[in-house]
């Protein structure tokens, strides 16, 4: 799908390899791209099959926007991890910070609202469905996908890549680079889904704590990229860090604001579904539902 | 309500206006202290979460028919006024983080920022007490 003049050019990696033979440098590269690709198609793929198994089994009705935002989730993902968009980031901070911000934060909220785990409970028989559902009530994957644990997880890293020069340079290794950013698009999606995964969660927590979750993740970022920005000039620093500072700190931002606009819409449908609740039981006066 | 939205209109128009289209403030002057960074980094976060919070609380009034648009109107000069008070005050002056305008004599960019700071505030509590008032005349 992709063609070979364009692996070849993401594969030009200028300040890359380390101090690894040329030769081994690029034939782990070019590995590793070919699993990226595979593993961003295999996603969307995945999504599309189980969506046919469902409707094979009878469970049609699957939400279109879910499809559409895991897909673009997929393609995003996709496009800013190979190809011409890929070695852009390599030459410039600017690009590695606009890859960041999707790899970390857009793709993982798009691909959380495709709600998955859904789309497989529907496609799986029943049995394979209920041992699922209690694989995600079991106490390692609660303490995972508890807002604290998955703010600490996305946040350290980014906090530690960013706090001096020092770290920039993993991003150009062939291996840790690639796996720094599977920790992205992985910490970003746990973090979307425990403030706000429309996927079943037992033992979900309160929305106080998603607020507060939210709120410290954007207060944390801003910083980040503030401090960031004092760091361009200084020695071991990109050209262009100042630039990609901003981009950090506004580009978060969106991305961020459209967290908040799903996560306030989540709770303004849910009591308004509690207030009409209400509403019919006692059957008079207008519905109290209370937001927030 | 009205007060969250306020706040967030407020901190959009600065960011909009004074660091985006004057270029007055400074985005980061790099003089900040830890603390300075830390509190501007959280009142960043509040004022985004007050702005899209608001507008969704906004909605639930309507829907439940409990909108008074003179309460949420004194709430928002209310809003605008206290924010406005504390970025100037506090973050300004005693955090430091950045000045209303660099090069200048600041006296009166100063008194002019927390004098319409005040005037809002003021306003905002007198529609507020207004309408209660009112309400109270009512029954």
């Amino acid at each position: 799908m992709l063609g070979d003049a364009v692996l070849g050019d993401a594969m030009q990696h200028p300040t890359g390899g380390g101090g690894m033979a040329a030769g081994d440098g690029d034939a782990v590269t070019f590995a590793v791209r070919t699993a990226v690709v595979l593993a961003w198609s295999g996603l969307a793929a995945g999504y599309l099959v189980a969506d046919r198994a469902a409707v094979l089994r009878g469970r049609t009705s699957w939400p279109a926007a879910r499809t559409a935002s895991w897909l673009s989730g997929a393609l995003l993902g996709l496009v800013v991890s190979v190809g011409p968009v890929a070695s852009a980031a390599g030459n410039s901070f600017t690009a590695h910070m606009a890859v960041h911000l999707v790899l970390g934060m857009l793709a993982p909220l798009l691909l959380v609202l495709g709600a998955p785990m859904t789309l497989v409970l529907r496609a799986v028989p029943v049995h394979a469905g209920r041992r699922l559902a209690g694989l995600a009530g079991s106490p390692p994957i609660r303490i995972l996908t508890h807002p604290v644990t998955a703010l600490v997880l996305s946040i350290t890293p980014m906090a530690l890549l960013y706090r001096d020069g020092s770290a920039l340079a993993l991003l150009h290794d062939p291996v840790a680079g690639p796996a720094l950013h599977v920790h992205f698009v992985a910490s970003g999606a746990l973090f979307a889904y425990a403030v706000v995964g429309v996927d079943p969660q037992p033992h979900r927590a309160s929305v106080t704590l998603r607020a507060g979750a939210i709120l410290v993740s954007i207060a944390a970022h801003g910083m980040i990229a503030k401090h960031l920005y004092s760091l361009s000039g200084t020695a071991g620093m990109p050209d262009g860090t100042a630039a990609a500072a901003q981009l950090m700190y506004y580009g978060g931002d969106a991305v961020h604001v459209l967290l908040l606009v799903v996560f306030c819409l989540q709770v303004y449908r849910r009591t308004g579904r509690a207030g009409r609740r209400r509403a019919g039981a006692s059957s008079s006066g207008p519905a109290s539902g209370r937001v927030v | 309500m009205g007060i969250l939205f306020g706040c967030g209109i407020i901190a959009f128009l600065d960011e909009a206006v004074f660091h985006q289209l004057l270029h007055w403030h400074h985005f980061y002057d790099r003089s900040t202290q830890a603390a300075g960074l830390v509190s501007d980094g959280l009142f960043h976060a509040f004022s985004w979460f007050a702005t899209v919070a608001s507008l969704f609380l906004f909605a639930d009034l309507r829907r439940r028919g409990a909108l008074d648009a003179r309460r949420w109107a004194g709430g928002i000069l209310v809003g605008v006024g206290a924010f406005q008070l504390f970025d100037g005050l506090v973050q300004h002056k005693l955090l430091g983080l950045h000045e209303v305008r660099y090069g200048v004599d600041l006296l009166p960019y100063d008194l002019a920022w927390n004098g319409a700071a005040l005037t809002f505030l003021v306003a905002g509590v007198l529609v507020l007490l207004a309408v209660g008032r009112a309400e109270r005349r009512r029954g």
